[in-house]
């Protein structure tokens, strides 16, 4: 198991919303699919991801709705909107902006 | 966008629980699934759940967090501190009464004056741009006088010459008598051109404006508007009212419309609402007050209109004002010329020394000399009203101080369970809040009882004012912003004592010992400023009763209270001169006959009343018969006994007989200023002057030197003609009583009706009530200012008592111990006197000093007293000293009352 990190303040949502652009997707899936994509480098506490969750709902960049999972049981799966999808690209490339710049500073001469 | 987010918020807040039940469910399929994964890798079923539930954490923050992320947290935080606040002030029904009434007065005097403030000062014109409206008025030379009235060819000359003004109106005030079926009511209207009402950008009610053709012929097409107030009061509301007649002076007058609501002209220096229009070529009918008929549209010496202008759009005021100081320079050397080159040059309102000036309508509502001394006056009393305030904060802030020592165990459990100090201080200013808003809405009425009060006073404001009072928008969002203010002052001055805790040292038994002495520090220093603020109130107070003290001092008359007086108008009955001669011989004398009457008099200016008879005459000099001059003085005209009626003093030769009537030997007798001034150190009786270069009057006598215009006039040379020798059909009647005059009233008018019953008299009132007319002003200035005095004497005195009786609470153990040692109650009650009266000369003296140092800006106000006047200095010192006496006295008593056994025992 390599070692975790947390995950860069204000990043999170750009996470969450680009895990959903490839499908709906419940609260633990997302959570998974995070962990599963960084290798096991990143990993969403429950406490940041459902508040993140509710505020994406707020914003109208999510919204939710409860399917089926099983015998008497719901799952609530979050969909991306197309204002979801505009925050997204502006905040991926916003992110990789920022990351170019940093990455130009601390890479050796 | 945004409102969609809104509607989103929204639609959460009103579905709570079925937030909360989703985030669980959602909680608890997470952690379900959690398990299950759990024992997929080989943990057994009851290990897993319990991992799954130790890796969740705590559910009821996530929770809270989740519901953070809809914004309402901060709106449910405050009504939560809402809640909290009204029950805090709820179980503390003697402070929450306290603290709100004192805050109740102190915001209900201020939004008071505002409102007077805002009405006669601040507010606009509620026409159209009415900034763009000005007022044609005329200015002398050498003066900063202001004549806003002209003449109508004036008036024709401007409006036809003009180029800056899109239009020009005039407007003229009346009153007249109209009928309603057999009642008939004495109301103000206006006399207005045809394009007054367009003009102002107004739309009737009802019906219509005046045509043109309305207004171009004299006393052809009698038509009329009516006021809203005056068709909802007289006519019901009635749609029906176009074209019914009306009748205004005893003339029918067909009604065309009905103005807006609320309507009330353009000028508040009056007494009343006009209430009907009329176009100006009604003027015969209307113009009353000139008799002059038709020479009123033609004479350029006749001065009876108002004007009213609209500016071009993009004109200029001071281009405009060159363009009418330029047409007034022909005015002057043409029509004006020939009418006025006979008057005296010196005449300093001589119109050829006028200039035409514009000023802005929305400024006209006053005359400029209205203006300014309705400014000083508000800036008077707003001062005060805000001094008051200041007092009532300071003691709301005591209050709130004293019940911190109480909270502080409170405040200090609240940050130890893990408050933020935001969060009390939040909490603090939304109590402050609440008890300000509380004391603001009951300020709203004291504002109207306040409001009302002023403006029921006789002339405060020393001329006709069009005093309205109520609350509007203007005056509620200065009371909400005054409330705020108050509220979030006196909240955070004790936030820093309350929050400044000691969490150990305040959870033991002894709270707060670490934090005593600063607050203490505070409340010295707010009681020191609570007594300095009274003392400059107090001297104001003190200053101004002064003034009405003087003032009234300088009315000559004896125990006018017992003088009842009335005007007796026998003009309009057209008598001849021997006919009303006769009148008022027959008159007086069936008055004296009255039981309860002692002495009647008659005489044609009543003085103190703001008015004065004026007349030239030409002094002969004794042996200098080349030494004649022609000089204006002060002139009245009485009947026989009018001296002894009214008390006044002959101090040489005789007073006026049956002897000296028409045929007999014009006299007079003089005051002691005439004698002075034209004959120093000759015997005046015996000498004579000539009036209206046509009579030779004689002096019999001298009498005291009076004021007679009001008491700020200059005493000037006066002389009295006998009534017998110079009649006037306009005279008033004035009746020494020996006992209460007004119950004497009816019985005089009933002589009156006896002898013509077509007479009618005016309201009767004392001469003193009259007298005292003339200082509305200066005696709502004493009276508001001695119940502020008062109020924050009394409020100074409730903070110095709650200081001192703190002091003794907190210096109890202290004071039992010097008891137990020995110490005499006596010196126990004088140490604590003692730290009490110190705090309050410091602030005695401070109030001193202040008002000395500010006392200049009044001078102006102020008469027959200098603003540093030793006897108001001495007084307050004395009244603020005795006030301490008591108020410390109560606690002082208190602390000789220590038992040192149980004081020491406590601790």
């Amino acid at each position: 198991m390599s070692s975790r990190a947390e995950i860069p303040p204000g990043t999170l949502y750009m996470l969450i919303l680009k895990t959903l652009a490839r499908g709906p997707l419940h609260g633990y899936a997302i959570a998974r699919q995070i962990k599963l994509m960084s290798d096991d480098v990143l990993r969403v506490e429950e406490g940041s991801l459902y508040p993140a969750l509710q505020r994406l709902l707020a914003k109208g960049w999510v919204t939710a709705e409860w399917v089926p999972a099983g015998p008497k049981r719901r799952a609530r799966v979050y969909r991306l909107t197309p204002a979801g999808r505009k925050q997204l690209a502006t905040e991926v490339s916003d992110f990789t902006r920022v990351m170019q710049a940093i990455v130009r500073v601390i890479e050796p001469a | 966008m945004w409102m969609r987010e809104f509607g989103r918020r929204l639609s959460v807040l009103f579905r709570r629980g079925r937030f909360e039940r989703d985030l669980e469910e959602e909680m608890q399929f997470h952690f379900e699934m959690q398990a299950e994964e759990n024992q997929a890798n080989g943990m057994a079923a009851k290990e897993a759940r319990y991992a799954a539930r130790r890796q969740f954490g705590n559910a009821a923050a996530l929770k809270e967090a989740g519901w953070e992320m809809w914004g309402w947290a901060s709106a449910e935080r405050f009504f939560q501190d809402l809640r909290y606040a009204v029950r805090m002030l709820r179980g503390n029904p003697g402070f929450t009464a306290v603290a709100v009434l004192t805050l109740a007065l102190g915001i209900g005097v201020n939004v008071s004056i505002f409102s007077f403030i805002d009405r006669l000062l601040l507010r606009p014109l509620p026409f159209r741009e009415s900034e763009d409206l000005v007022s044609i008025c005329h200015q002398p030379d050498n003066s900063s006088e202001i004549y806003e009235s002209m003449s109508y060819p004036d008036y024709a000359y401007y409006r036809d010459h003009n180029s800056a003004l899109s239009e020009l109106a005039a407007y003229c005030r009346v009153d007249a008598d109209m009928e309603f079926g057999d009642q008939a009511e004495k109301l103000a209207g206006e006399i207005v051109t045809d394009n007054y009402f367009p003009l102002l950008g107004l739309r009737p009610a009802l019906g219509r404006w005046f045509a043109p053709e309305e207004d171009r012929v004299p006393d052809q097409r009698a038509v009329a508007v009516l006021s809203y107030g005056l068709w909802q009061r007289r006519f019901g509301g009635d749609t029906q009212i176009m074209g019914r007649d009306i009748t205004i002076n005893r003339r029918p007058f067909t009604v065309v419309g009905v103005a807006p609501r609320g309507f009330s002209g353009l000028r508040l220096d009056r007494t009343s609402r006009p209430e009907f229009w009329v176009p100006t070529m009604m003027y015969p009918t209307l113009a009353t007050f000139a008799a002059g008929g038709p020479d009123l549209l033609t004479n350029y010496g006749n001065s009876w209109l108002e004007t009213v202008g609209r500016l071009k759009p993009g004109a200029s005021l001071a281009r405009a004002n060159t363009a009418f100081a330029r047409m007034s320079s022909w005015l002057k050397a043409g029509p004006w010329k020939d009418l006025w080159r006979t008057a005296d040059s010196w005449w300093k309102d001589n119109p050829l020394h006028w200039t035409a000036t514009l000023i802005p309508a929305n400024e006209m509502q006053l005359l400029p000399s209205y203006r300014k001394t309705v400014a000083t006056s508000l800036a008077l009393l707003g001062t005060a009203v805000g001094l008051v305030l200041m007092v009532a904060c300071f003691n709301v802030i005591n209050l709130l101080l004293a019940r911190s020592t109480v909270r502080q165990r409170e405040m200090a459990v609240r940050l130890a369970i893990g408050a933020g100090r935001a969060r009390l201080i939040r909490q603090l200013a939304t109590e402050g809040l609440v008890l300000s808003m509380l004391g603001g809405a009951i300020g709203l009425l004291v504002a109207v009882l306040s409001s009302e009060i002023i403006a029921s006073l006789p002339l405060p404001f020393r001329f006709p004012l069009l005093l309205e009072t109520g609350l509007d928008f203007r005056v509620l969002v200065f009371a909400f912003l005054v409330s705020v203010v108050a509220g979030v002052v006196f909240a955070l001055a004790p936030a820093r004592a309350v929050l400044s805790v000691n969490l150990t040292s305040a959870l033991k038994v002894d709270p707060g010992s670490g934090v005593r002495l600063r607050r203490l520090n505070l409340r010295n220093a707010l009681m020191i400023s609570q007594a300095a603020l009274s003392v400059v109130l107090l001297v104001g107070a003190g200053l101004f009763l002064r003034t009405l003290a003087n003032a009234r001092a300088t009315d000559i008359t004896a125990e006018p209270g017992k003088v009842l007086m009335t005007s007796l108008n026998i003009a309009a009955r057209k008598y001849s001169e021997p006919r009303g001669q006769a009148f008022y011989r027959q008159l007086l004398a069936r008055i004296e006959a009255l039981p309860g009457v002692r002495r009647a008099a008659l005489v044609m200016v009543v003085p103190m009343g703001g008015r004065r008879g004026g007349n030239d005459v030409t002094i002969i000099t004794a042996g200098n018969p080349s030494g004649k001059r022609t000089v204006q003085v002060d002139w009245n005209v009485i009947s026989l006994s009018y001296f002894e009626t009214v008390g006044i003093r002959l101090v040489r030769g005789r007073a006026f007989t049956d002897y000296d009537r028409g045929g007999a030997p014009a006299v007079a007798i003089v005051n002691e200023e005439w004698a002075r001034h034209f004959w120093p150190g000759e015997d005046p009786l015996g000498m004579r002057f000539e009036v209206d270069k046509r009579r030779t009057v004689q002096v019999v006598g001298v009498v005291r030197d009076g004021k007679f215009r009001n008491y700020r006039a200059a005493i000037r040379p006066c002389y009295y003609e006998p009534l017998a020798q110079s009649y006037s059909g306009m005279m008033n009647l004035e009746v020494r009583t020996a006992n209460e005059p007004l119950p004497l009233a009816p019985a005089v008018r009933r002589e009156v009706a006896a002898l013509d019953k077509e007479i009618r008299i005016s309201e009767m009132a004392t001469l003193e009530s009259y007298r005292d007319s003339g200082l509305g002003q200066e005696r709502m200035i004493a009276g508001l200012l001695s119940a502020l005095g008062a109020l924050a004497l009394a409020l100074a005195a409730i903070g110095i008592y709650g200081v001192i009786s703190f002091l003794v609470a907190q210096r109890r153990r202290e004071i039992g111990i010097r008891i137990a040692l020995g110490a005499r109650r006596g010196e126990v009650l004088r140490m604590v006197l003692r730290q009490g009266l110190a705090l309050m000369m410091i602030g005695l003296a401070c109030g001193l000093a202040a008002a000395a140092a500010t006392g200049h800006f009044i001078t102006s106000l102020l008469y027959g007293v200098r603003p540093a006047d030793p006897w108001t200095f001495v007084t307050i010192i004395l009244v603020l000293t005795a006030t301490a006496l008591v108020a410390c006295y109560i606690p002082a008593r208190r602390a000789t009352e220590v038992d040192p056994m149980e004081a020491l025992r406590n601790e």
